[in-house]
Order: structure tokens, then sequence, then C-alpha cells
């Protein structure tokens, strides 16, 4: 095999495998021809290597996680982050006559506000050395992920499902679900760590979680699912809007929601969590067991 | 004598920590494939792929390989040893030596009954 083509299947494996068994692995592979199966074993091995070393990571309970999964999870938010500016920023590319509508530019700086707005928050969040953090995090994000498949839902059937998710009631029960489990995350939060702040961080995490997933969502439709022409020339914002160009404002609209929804989750999830944690702390305690005599 | 075999405890790091054939997880065939091919002495990586091949017909891949020779060390089945070139041979260790002779013990349970079934049919 290639000595570049072996260096480069190398280095798919966790750092930590490669520093063990990297040079020798090196050596096999270099022995032997490159065949397609070959490569296909690779990769997959390489990958399930990673998969095993995240799942320790998340599974371990020892000392050493308390600082390894705010590590880990702001490397997740990050990289959601930064595809989202991607995913933004490709499209706008890919569709110049956008620029020239009056006020565009409106439209595709604000979500890029509020991408880096849910950035900085993540890098807060995590940076306190706390004992407590990953207990507030971990709970958080199961929270903000199950909120996240809400939305995601909703959307779907919005697109997808004939229009259905824009059924006031079906929209207004995702929304106070999804509210709901932000309150909770703050609530589990406060109970557990006998913190208001820490509550209000548990329920702002758990929203920007939530509406990562909505945004990520809704910005990678823009490449595949774009509504028909016909259909947005319907919509009254668009009559209003004085714009020409039809595809130029779903984008917008696409580019107009992500921003909604990024906003919503720092602003709404603090002020939810802030309220969850209130009353986690104003409630009376689980009862304590009596003392052994 | 199956139920009895079926878990080992395993020195590790002075302390007890027990090691059934289900911790060799995913990779659990082609440990037991590397464990048999180093029975009879230390081999490297491409030794073992070719000595596999022979006895039991499988060419294992690359990744299959060294995913389970890296979860048999970390088992401490097997030990590398120094380096010939780029190329490092690895061992049998001494538990890795009695997982290897229970396991094909209970291979050959296996096989004896699923004989004996095809015989009485």
């Amino acid at each position: 095999m290639n000595p570049g083509l072996a260096r480069a299947l190398i280095a798919m494996y966790p750092p930590e495998w490669r520093a063990r068994y990297g040079e020798e692995f090196k050596a096999l592979l270099e022995d032997h021809p490159a065949t397609l199966g070959k490569i296909t074993n690779i990769i997959s091995c390489a990958l399930f290597e990673r998969a095993s070393r995240l799942g320790d990571i998340i599974m371990n309970g020892t000392q050493r996680s308390l600082f390894i999964i705010p590590a880990l999870l702001r490397r997740v938010l990050i990289l959601t982050i930064a595809v989202n500016l991607c995913l933004i920023v490709i499209r706008v590319s890919t569709y110049r006559p956008l620029l020239a509508m009056h006020g565009s530019i409106r439209f595709i700086v604000e979500p890029l506000v509020g991408l880096l707005g849910c950035g900085l928050f993540a890098l807060a969040a995590t940076s306190a050395r706390c004992v407590k953090l990953p207990g507030v995090l971990r709970p958080a994000t199961a929270w903000g992920l199950i909120g996240g498949a809400i939305l995601v839902v909703h959307m779907a059937l919005e697109i997808f499902g004939s229009h259905i998710g824009e059924n006031g009631s079906i929209t207004l029960a995702a929304m106070l679900i999804t509210f709901l489990l932000w309150g909770v995350a703050g609530f589990v939060a406060a109970r557990a760590t006998a913190s208001s702040f820490l509550g209000l961080l548990g329920g702002c995490w758990s929203a920007v979680v939530s509406v990562l997933m909505a945004v990520s969502f809704g910005f990678a439709l823009m490449f595949f699912e774009v509504p028909s022409p016909g259909y947005v020339a319907t919509w009254e914002v668009f009559k209003q809007s004085g714009w020409s160009d039809v595809h130029a404002f779903s984008i917008a609209n696409s580019l107009d929601s992500g921003f909604t929804h990024l906003l919503c989750g720092l602003v709404l999830g603090s002020i939810i969590g802030a309220i969850a944690g209130g009353i986690a702390r104003i409630l009376p305690g689980p009862p304590v067991p009596a003392q052994a005599s | 004598l199956a139920a009895q075999a079926h878990s080992y405890y395993v020195k590790r790091s002075s302390r007890e920590t027990k090691i059934s054939e289900s911790d060799l997880g995913r990779f659990s065939d082609p440990a037991v494939l590397v464990l048999a091919s180093l029975a009879d002495g230390p081999k490297h990586g491409h030794a073992m792929i070719a000595d596999i091949a022979q006895m039991s017909g499988t060419r294992l891949g690359p990744g299959t390989l060294y995913g389970a020779i890296a979860r048999l060390e970390e088992q401490r089945l097997i030990e590398p040893l120094p380096p010939e070139d780029r190329r490092y041979p690895y061992r049998l260790t001494p538990d890795g030596e009695r997982v290897l002779r229970a396991k094909l013990n209970i291979l050959r349970q296996f096989t004896v009954a699923g004989l004996q079934k095809l015989h009485t049919s």
C-alpha cells in the first residue's frame, strides 16, 4: 500500500490508538496491496475505535470525566455551530441574486450573529471548572435533544406533511412541550445542585441544544427542499416585502426563521431556566432519611 | 463445565478484574483467531494474518486484526515483544493461554454436541 494512503487511513483512528499502534500498523499496511475491501475494513474499524472512545467518555463516571464531559459537549456544540455557519455561507454564495435583494444583508447577518452568540454561550458555560457542571450539562443535553427532536418533527410536518404542522394547535403544542422540557432541565439542574443559577444554565443549555438541532435541520433543508415559487408567491409577507425573486425570499425566510429560533433559545431558555430554578429552590426538598441511632 | 469456563478472573494492575468471553466484544471471533495463532509462539501482524488464513480459511482485514490485538492487549491476554525492524511481535500471556484453552474446550463441546444431534436426526 502506498505510504501516503496508509498514513491517511491511520489518521482516521483516535490519537491515543495512533500513538500506540500507528507505526506498526503502518508497517503492516505497507506490506499489503491496497484493495477496496481492505480500505473499507480499515475505515470501519477506525470509526468503531472512535465511537468506542466516545462511548467510554460518555459512560465513564470517574472523577476525570467531570472535566471531559463539558469539553466534549463544547466540541460537539461548536462543531454544530461551525457546520451551520458553513451552510449559510455556501447557500448564500451559491445563490448570488439573494445579495441583490433589498435588505437581504440583514437576513444573512442575523443568523450568523445568533450562531456566534450560541457559540459564546457554549464556551462560557463549559469553561467554568465547577464540579457540579457535568451533572447540569448531561441531563440538560438529554432534555434539549428531546426538545430538538420535537421541533424537527414539527418542521418536517410543516414541510412534508401537507402543511399539517401549520395547524395552530399543533404548533402551540410543540412549542409548549419544548418550553416545558427546557423548564424540566432547569428544574432538575437546580434541584441537583441547590443552585438557581445552575438551573438557569441548565434551562438555557437545553434550549440551545434544541434550537441548534432545529436550525441545523432547517438550514440543511435550504439545499434539498425549497418551497415551490408558486406557493411562496401566495405568502402575504412575500407580497409585502417588495422582493421580486421568490427563491431568494424563501432562502431569506429560512435564515430569518433560524435567527428567530436561536434568539428564542437563548432568551426564553434563560427565562424558563431561571423560573424553573427558582421553583426548584422554593419547593421543599425530598424527605431526609432518618438517622440510624 | 461450560458455565464454569465462561468467566475467568484475571489479575490486572493489582486488582481482580472479571473477564468473560463476551468482554472480547465485537472482535470476539477475530480475538480467538489471534489467540489461537499465537498459541505456537510469538508472531507479528503480517505473520498472524497468513497463519490465521492457513489455519481457518479466514483472511482478517488489517483493521480487524489490530482491533482484536488492541483489545487483547488491553485485557492482558497478549503482550508485545521488543520490535523487530518496525514490526512488533506479540505473544500469549498465561491468562491469554487459559482463556484460549477454555474457549477451545467450549467449541469442542459445541462441535461434539452438534455432530451427535446430526447423527441422531
